[in-house]
């Protein structure tokens, strides 16, 4: 067993060698020829078997052709129509020289946004970004007009992390959209936004934002490092990119945070942090992040702050109880039978009577038929997923207990466990404390009380040592700082929290205080 | 990478360590909630008592479970042995369950068994470490395993119904620790709640016997040497300051009828008087109480009759701790109040000296009682009826 252990180690550098991408020719650097002939070659040739490119020749004059080359469905005909093959069509232009045209574009071309170019492949990039090239005959050089208009979503309510107080607008797949949104929220020269472009086939855009003076640049200047490096074909999701740029990938725990909203992207770049957004994808990746952002919601923040108060403490219990309820369960009632007060003893004893199996394979069972239960219901059809969890209800939770198969105590502890786990508003960290449960338990089963022991122990050494960016994970407890109390164990009232100092001074883990 | 390797490896070979795991499934361990020792001749014997759950009623506990209990919930045996430990060698080999004593709530001792001493049966108890030290210690009327399979209507378990006796006779139910800590102890001696036989008849079933718990059995040495009852159990418990909102019946003062007081608030204080190697004591009862039924034809709700049944109510206290004591001293030579003790805390010097012969000391005692109980309200919103106020007499 331990050889093929090895030999699957073993294999894995062997398999980063063989990662070589493909290389495309279509990329190759050329110049844009005068003669218009060999750039419709050039280009047709690039783009073989593309059968939504359109290249539209305009015959301006006998003497002059002119090509416009563009995505069907990405870029804006309508513009196209009414302001650039309009114009090519009047005497003016027909007049014109073709590199005066080219280089005095805006005088000619009634676009807000355009730029000339004289390199072939950027003209490649550019039409696939969803813009439209103008070649003329005589010129080397091609005109960039800038009228990506691909259809997208439109700005709604994001479904994952609805609140009952807040902001309702949600990022879209649109990046200029997305970068929209947050401007709109903090209207500051401060605000820097970088832009980088990741993946080698998707040629995805990528945005770095953060506050200058707030956020340390060298947090920035190791996040563009890290993001330089990827190398990888196709960055679709941001998911993709956080466990490039992650500390830890042998982690469960997340070591960024994602949303869609945008005002927990403005909360948390005042706090010094930045985000990175990635094109085609609504959901922004936020860092440095610590332990205590993953238990707290943007309504801590909006809502009064003694509720939000009590709802962390409530969080911090449940958190508890995800990890360690089961564990503790089948610890107390396999091993340590007097810790128990004398009336729940006998009480579990009789539900547990007839139960043929041992506590803690019923436990492994239900905690695995829940979790199958919780995956089943989301992937499925709304429709759908309510007859799974009504089926679910009554066969696990009613059935299986009449049967004796399970114990009732048990179909609370897990249901118990499951809501616990519900009550942690980060959904990737929840399922890293759903993971984390099964080692407790099996700990607990094997151990007792002295294996939930071990692996707390194991849990928190290794959440001590871990970092977000440099940043350590637990920040605020390790290392303890006392200012943090106000947004870590409670959330002080809006008034004291900014005491601290500044602009989002005081508040949480100040990142620039600790790179 | 390694240590990854390594971590897997180490969860592995544990879970592959069979043998060492004490793992014990709930379902295969019994729950002694009591036990009780007798003596027949020079042997022990001992009983124990533990629920069935199958017949607790719990969910999904159909099936399973059984024992000689009949339609009972419970299951109880008697073994007879040498020693506890032969004992609990046969009581184990007779239940097919671990017998769990972590959870034993009640330990009888059998009044012969008392009598003749139960030091010798202590060491066991004590040296068992899962045996529980806040286990209720109670000495029975008759063989203590009798009492074990009393009748219960209320509770689940007979030994359930005792225990929730003993939590209302006394603010701090005697328990091993205190065994021990008495018995280790100078100058001071046990008394533990003495449950009496009471016939219950009538029934639709035979004659049963039903717990009652009401006395106290007073120790000297570790072995009972005697039984308060009554107003002398109550009045030993406020003296020991374990009263549990006792009851005093004051006799009328013409001869008619009682006056009953409910006293809700109880403490009292012993302090010695120590002149030389003269040694007096001064026991202080305080309390706070209500008239609960007058059976006099006393209106004690017109001026100042208050007054005057709280007087009486003093003197009655005095009165029955002054018996009480007098049991204890001249007819017992008994200590629970543990004056000795007291002494030995307040004057250690002197208490080597006297402590050969405190014996002697303590029958001759002087002992001041001095009841400060109050009696705060008639207990009543209107007047009773058939009270014929013109026949009321006066009292002085």
């Amino acid at each position: 067993m331990l050889r093929m252990l090895g030999r699957w180690k073993g294999r894995r550098p062997k398999g980063e060698g063989t990662s070589v991408l493909y290389e495309d020719r279509a990329r190759e650097k050329g110049p844009i020829s005068a003669r218009l002939e060999e750039n419709v070659r050039a280009l047709r040739q690039r783009f073989a078997g593309c059968a939504d490119v359109v290249f539209r020749e305009i015959a301006e004059s006998p003497r002059r052709r002119a090509l416009l080359v563009f995505i069907e469905g990405m870029a804006d005909v309508d513009q196209m129509g009414e302001h650039v093959i309009r114009f090519l069509l009047t005497e003016r232009s027909r007049d014109a020289d073709a590199q005066r045209i080219m280089r005095e574009n805006t005088g000619y071309v009634p676009l807000p946004s355009l730029e000339a170019t004289d390199k072939l492949h950027e003209t490649v990039d550019q039409i696939l970004s969803g813009n439209a090239v103008l070649f003329m005959d005589g010129s080397e050089e091609a005109l960039i007009l800038k009228l990506l208009n691909a259809k997208r979503r439109s700005v709604e309510e994001p479904q994952n992390e609805s609140l009952i107080r807040g902001p309702k607008e949600g990022f879209t797949e649109n990046i200029r959209n997305n970068t929209a949104l947050l401007r709109l929220k903090i209207k500051s020269t401060r605000l820097k936004i970088e832009q980088m472009t990741v993946g080698t086939e998707s040629r995805t855009i990528v945005n770095i934002a953060y506050m200058e003076g707030i956020c340390d640049p060298r947090l920035v200047g190791e996040a563009k490092r890290r993001l330089a490096a990827i190398r990888i074909q196709g960055a679709l999701e941001s998911g993709i990119l956080e466990e490039f740029i992650e500390d830890n990938k042998y982690s469960p725990f997340p070591q960024l945070q994602y949303t869609e909203r945008p005002d927990i992207v403005a909360g948390l770049l005042l706090e010094g942090r930045f985000a990175i957004f990635v094109d085609g994808t609504p959901f922004v990746l936020l860092a440095p992040a610590t332990f205590w952002q993953m238990l707290q919601s943007a309504e801590d923040y909006y809502e009064r702050y003694m509720i939000s108060t009590a709802i962390r403490w409530l969080r911090f219990v449940f958190f508890v109880i995800a990890m360690f309820l089961p564990g503790f369960y089948v610890a107390v009632t396999t091993y340590h039978h007097e810790l128990m007060p004398t009336n729940l003893e006998l009480s579990i004893a009789s539900a547990r009577e007839a139960i043929p199996f041992p506590t803690l394979v019923e436990a492994l069972m239900m905690e695995i038929s829940f979790e199958a239960l919780r995956e089943a219901s989301i992937r499925l059809p709304q429709t759908v997923g309510q007859a799974v969890s009504i089926l679910g209800a009554l066969v696990i939770g009613q059935a299986a207990v009449e049967a004796g198969i399970v114990s009732a105590p048990m179909v609370i502890i897990v249901s118990l466990t499951g809501i616990a786990s519900f009550a942690i508003p980060k959904f990737n960290f929840a399922i890293a404390v759903r993971i984390l449960r099964f080692p407790v338990l099996i700990m607990a089963g094997m151990f007792g009380l002295y294996g939930i022991m071990i692996s707390l122990l194991l849990i928190a050494l290794h959440l001590a040592k871990l970092t977000s960016f440099g940043i350590p994970y637990m920040s605020g407890y390790v290392p303890f700082r006392w200012k943090d109390f106000k947004d870590l164990w409670i959330r002080a009232p809006w008034p004291d929290m900014t005491a601290g100092g500044g602009e989002g001074g005081g508040r949480k883990e100040d990142a620039r205080a600790q790179a | 990478m390694r240590r990854l390797r390594f971590l897997l490896a180490l969860a592995v070979s544990a879970g592959m360590l069979t043998g060492c795991w004490d793992r014990r499934e709930i379902n295969d361990v019994a729950f002694v909630l009591g036990t009780s020792l007798d003596k027949e001749g020079d042997r022990l014997v001992a009983s124990l008592q533990f629920p069935l759950p199958s017949t607790m009623g719990g969910a999904g506990s159909r099936g399973g479970g059984g024992g000689t209990g009949g339609d009972k919930p419970w299951y109880s045996n008697s073994v007879i042995g040498k020693s506890l430990g032969e004992i609990r060698y046969k009581q184990q080999r007779s239940v097919s369950r671990h017998l769990f004593l972590g959870h034993r709530r009640v330990f009888l001792f059998g009044e012969e068994l008392a009598r003749s001493g139960i030091e010798r049966v202590l060491d066991e108890v004590v040296r068992n470490p899962i045996s529980r030290l806040d286990t209720y210690v109670l000495v029975t009327e008759g063989p203590a395993a009798e009492m074990l399979n009393a009748d219960v209507t209320v509770e689940k378990l007979p030994v359930e119904k005792i225990r929730e006796l003993n939590n209302t006779f006394m603010n701090h139910p005697a328990n091993f620790k205190y065994v021990i800590d008495v018995l280790n102890s100078e100058g001071i001696d046990l008394a533990l709640p003495y449950i009496r036989k009471h016939v219950r008849t009538g029934g639709v079933e035979r004659d049963q016997i039903v717990p009652l718990l009401d006395s106290v059995a007073v120790f000297r040495e570790g072995r009972m040497v005697g039984i308060l009852q009554g107003y002398h159990a109550s009045s030993l418990l406020w003296m020991m300051d374990e009263a549990r909102r006792p009851l005093v019946i004051i006799p009328g003062p013409t001869g008619k009828g009682s006056i009953t007081v409910q006293m809700q608030r109880t403490s009292s204080s012993i302090r010695p008087v120590i002149r030389g190697r003269d040694i007096s004591f001064r026991i202080t009862l305080d309390g706070y109480g209500y008239v609960m039924e007058n059976t006099t034809n006393q209106d004690l709700s017109s001026h100042g009759r208050l007054e005057i049944a709280e007087r009486l109510l003093r003197g009655t206290l005095e009165e029955q701790a002054k018996e009480t004591l007098d049991l204890l001293q001249r007819e017992w030579h008994a200590d629970p109040l543990g004056l000795g003790r007291e002494i030995h805390r307040h004057a250690p010097r002197l208490w080597k000296e006297i402590r050969d012969g405190w014996k002697d000391i303590y029958r001759e005692l002087d002992i001041a009682v001095e009841a400060r109980a109050h009696l705060e309200n008639t207990g009543l919103l209107v007047s009773p009826a058939g009270v014929d106020e013109d026949e009321s007499e006066e009292i002085k």
